[in-house]
């Protein structure tokens, strides 16, 4: 089983650490605040207070040991700095730091990051994004011609099978998954949902409205689609 | 008796399990007209338009599906999730 070490325990550090915990991934959570360890005790497998900076300390946790870390320092720019530096030291094969400026980025690259991100810009241009097209819940890019995206399915789209529709010949566009609420009456005679997904679908299944497609093909040919 | 009420609902229940939602949606706007402060007419809107993930009119029928009815479980839990959305 993979085992994580995440340090720091501010708002992005905790809710990783209980991702991953929730995904029954062993996690060490470290921070020198004892109520941010508080609270996420019994959630993680183990939660220390102490002072990451100490390199012995974090020595004698074994930290070695551990696939990947996340180092999240909030305001410590220095801080992150010094434990990235150390925990490459140690021989961590996967550190990924949480980035607070372009500047702070290069550091961390330069020390030693394998991965820097910067959550708040990654959040800001995903919502961007999603306001822009309403109709487009996520985007993944596989290049900068190519992508997966999950969009709601057009109307023009409705009540077609995808063998009528025929993406792939016509578009060159793979339709990887349905995502698809099915109405259900609850014991208490009222009506609801649950959801469901269809993987691989086949040439006889036909979308309905309301249905969630995850398509995977060239970004401008997405873009058409989406204004079908 | 509310029959024309309670007509309406039974219709837009089975458009909703025929998955036939913008029929729903178009009886559960006649049901509205009837102007009987009824939770439940709006609690199946709330539902047609989060199948169809028109979710800022989704959120505003469970909440007024909420206001008239303010412990509204299952209408509480879908408000709950489209706003974490």
């Amino acid at each position: 089983m993979k085992q994580f070490v995440v340090i720091g325990l501010g708002r992005f550090g905790s809710s990783i650490a209980k991702a991953l915990s929730n995904k029954n991934f062993e996690v060490l959570a470290i921070d020198e605040n004892e109520e941010s360890v508080k609270e996420i005790e019994g959630i993680v497998s183990q939660a220390v207070v102490m002072d990451a900076t100490d390199e012995k300390g974090l020595r004698e946790l074994g930290i070695e040991d551990f696939d990947t870390a996340i180092v999240s320092m909030g305001e410590t720019v220095e801080d992150s700095i010094m434990i990235t530096l150390a925990l490459k030291e140690m021989g961590l094969k996967h550190v990924i730091v949480k980035a607070k400026s372009d500047l702070h980025s290069k550091i961390l690259k330069k020390v030693g990051a394998d991965r820097v991100i910067f959550p708040e810009r990654e959040m800001a241009a995903k919502l961007a994004e999603s306001l822009a097209s309403p109709k487009i819940f996520d985007v993944i890019e596989l290049s900068k011609t190519h992508g997966i995206v999950e969009m709601i399915v057009p109307k023009k789209l409705v009540d077609k099978t995808l063998g009528d529709l025929k993406l792939r010949t016509k578009y060159k566009v793979n339709v990887i998954a349905i995502k698809r609420k099915l109405p259900i009456t609850k014991p208490d005679g009222s009506t609801d949902f649950k959801e469901d997904i269809i993987i691989s679908p086949g040439p006889d299944d036909e979308l309905i409205s309301g249905d969630i497609l995850i398509l995977l093909g060239e970004n401008s040919v997405l873009e058409k689609i989406e204004k079908l | 008796m509310n029959t024309d009420l309670d007509n309406l609902l039974e219709l837009s229940d089975f458009y909703i399990l025929s998955q036939r939602f913008e029929e729903a949606i178009k009886v559960l706007k006649k049901a509205e007209k009837l102007k009987k402060l009824e939770p439940k007419i709006y609690y199946n809107l709330g539902i047609a338009y989060e199948v169809l993930s028109e979710n800022d009119l989704a959120r505003a029928s469970f909440r007024l599906a909420l206001k008239l009815k303010p412990d509204y479980k299952s209408a509480q839990e879908h408000l709950d999730r489209l706003i974490e959305k």
